[in-house]
């Protein structure tokens, strides 16, 4: 049992560095704000309206409960976002500002989920989720303006700064650690739904020619028909495939040298999904990747050539640099 | 064990625990604790024989002649009613839902004509004077997925009567 504990403690807490908390924020917020903007802006017909449970919490204060966000409301939510959002981005009042950007782009996502459709084809659902990790973790002490005018008063105030700064933190690693566990198990859902739910018939390769047909008759995506044409046989070993990627996900979290295999598997699937039936949060999920960014750097497969590059190029720059006499 | 670790576990309890009993048992209730979800989509299970049929609306502006009952696909940009497609307001599998019902006469029918028609109206007001339904059908395994010759055939139309105002 302690050696559980033990175990539990290390994947959860083990000091990880607050750059790649830092990098994550940035690199999610940057993508919610600028490239995945939330759906709906305008309130939807009345009687469509199906409010999501989260969305009547949210709307609490704002009116009874299951009201109808009204024009004003929706747009002060999209101002609060943008505000939120850059204050996040840049680092100030971080804590804050990503709580409320988390919340505002929940608030929005949420609207547009609530006319009786409800899916995850936006793709933003688990990028919220990292943002409001995020929002819980540790200090944002790197790579932020908190930190610059925390040193710049500092300075003022006449502090020596301490020689070695802090670089990591027991508390850096458990923000990344909820979001890849929420990916994990978006996979292992995906994959026990089809199972549980469609049967080992899921694999039969008809049904993956069903599901695609039915969006190339709506859509016309670029590979759609030409994919539908394939043999049956090969159509069931892709959906084998599938299948094994979303049940087998969770790997890469537990065996960190796994991760790009699963990535580029990631990539594969996605993108695949994108080109035959054109839908599918592909790129908003490929972006959710970036949480395994510790995973990412040190089993990159040519880490060491390009490093010992870098180190080369740097030291031969170093050696030439004209010196003053 | 410091207080913010107790912290950062409880909060990363929440979350995994809350998205856990969101997707086990598989069914369709998960859908409602967005955004914690169950991604059951595309999770149904076909065989050979089984036969797709998708809908689609299209309006028919008030200026132009009636169309034929059959376009080929990919020729649906030269006639004149125009595709509407997610443009409602009414989500995609909610609108084939209910497309399907519009042809039926009785209060089913009635409801689901009066939902897409004022939905048109509501979109591109005065601009249409009929709404129609399209179906096409694809049967699994037997049909070829890279057969030209696919058609939408005319499912239903019905006037608009300036409907504006639908419950």
């Amino acid at each position: 049992m302690r050696e559980l504990l033990r175990k539990l403690d290390r994947h959860w807490f083990a000091p990880a560095p607050l750059r790649d908390l830092a990098l994550v924020r940035i690199f999610l917020v940057g993508v919610v704000l600028f490239v995945f903007p939330p759906g709906r802006e305008q309130p939807g017909p009345g009687e469509l309206w199906t409010p999501l449970p989260v969305l009547k919490i949210m709307m609490l204060p704002f009116g009874e409960w299951g009201a109808q966000p009204q024009f004003m409301l929706l747009e002060a939510v999209h101002l609060v976002r943008w505000v939120s959002g850059v204050c996040a981005l840049v680092g100030l009042g971080t804590r804050a500002s990503l709580l409320c950007f988390a919340g505002s782009n929940t608030f929005l996502e949420a609207h547009s989920y609530s006319y009786g459709e409800i899916h995850h084809a936006g793709g933003g659902t688990l990028l919220y989720i990292a943002l409001f990790a995020l929002s819980l973790g540790p200090p944002h002490t790197r790579m932020s303006a908190d930190a610059f005018l925390l040193k710049m008063r500092a300075r003022a105030a006449g502090w020596r700064p301490p020689d070695r700064e802090v670089t990591e933190s027991e508390l850096a690693r458990w923000p990344l650690r909820v979001a890849q566990w929420c990916i994990a198990l978006a996979y292992i859902s995906a994959a026990l739904s089809k199972l549980g739910y469609g049967g080992l018939a899921w694999l039969n390769g008809y049904t993956l020619e069903r599901h695609v047909m039915g969006d190339v008759m709506l859509k016309e995506p670029l590979l759609g028909r030409w994919f539908a044409a394939l043999p049956t046989i090969a159509l069931s070993a892709i959906s084998i495939a599938t299948v094994a990627f979303e049940s087998f996900f969770s790997l890469a979290i537990l065996y960190p040298w796994l991760i790009w295999p699963f990535v580029v598997g990631g990539l594969a699937v996605h993108t695949g999904i994108y080109l035959t039936q054109g839908v599918g949060p592909f790129l908003p999920l490929v972006c959710t990747y970036v949480v395994f960014i510790e995973s990412l750097r040190t089993t990159f497969p040519f880490r060491h050539g390009l490093w010992a590059r870098y180190d080369g190029a740097k030291a031969r720059l170093l050696r030439n640099w004209p010196r003053p006499d | 064990m410091s207080p913010s670790k107790i912290f950062a576990a409880c909060v990363a309890s929440v979350f995994l625990l809350i998205q856990l009993y969101v997707i086990v048992p598989f069914g369709y209730t998960g859908k409602w604790y967005w955004p914690f979800v169950d991604y059951r989509m595309y999770a149904g299970s076909w065989h050979r024989g089984d036969v797709i049929e998708v809908y689609e609306a299209r309006g028919q502006p008030c200026d132009s002649v009636p169309q034929d009952e059959t376009v080929e696909a990919g020729g649906l940009r030269s006639q004149e009613a125009d595709r509407l497609g997610f443009e409602l307001g009414i989500g995609s599998s909610r609108f084939q839902t209910v497309a399907a019902r519009v042809k039926a006469e009785n209060a089913d029918g009635d409801e689901a004509r009066a939902t897409i028609g004022a939905a048109i109206e509501r979109r591109f007001p005065g601009h249409y004077c009929d709404a129609q339904i399209w179906l096409q059908s694809y049967t699994v395994g037997v049909d070829d997925p890279l057969d030209p010759s696919r058609h939408w055939n005319l499912f239903q139309a019905w006037p608009l009567a300036g409907v504006t105002d639908f419950r």
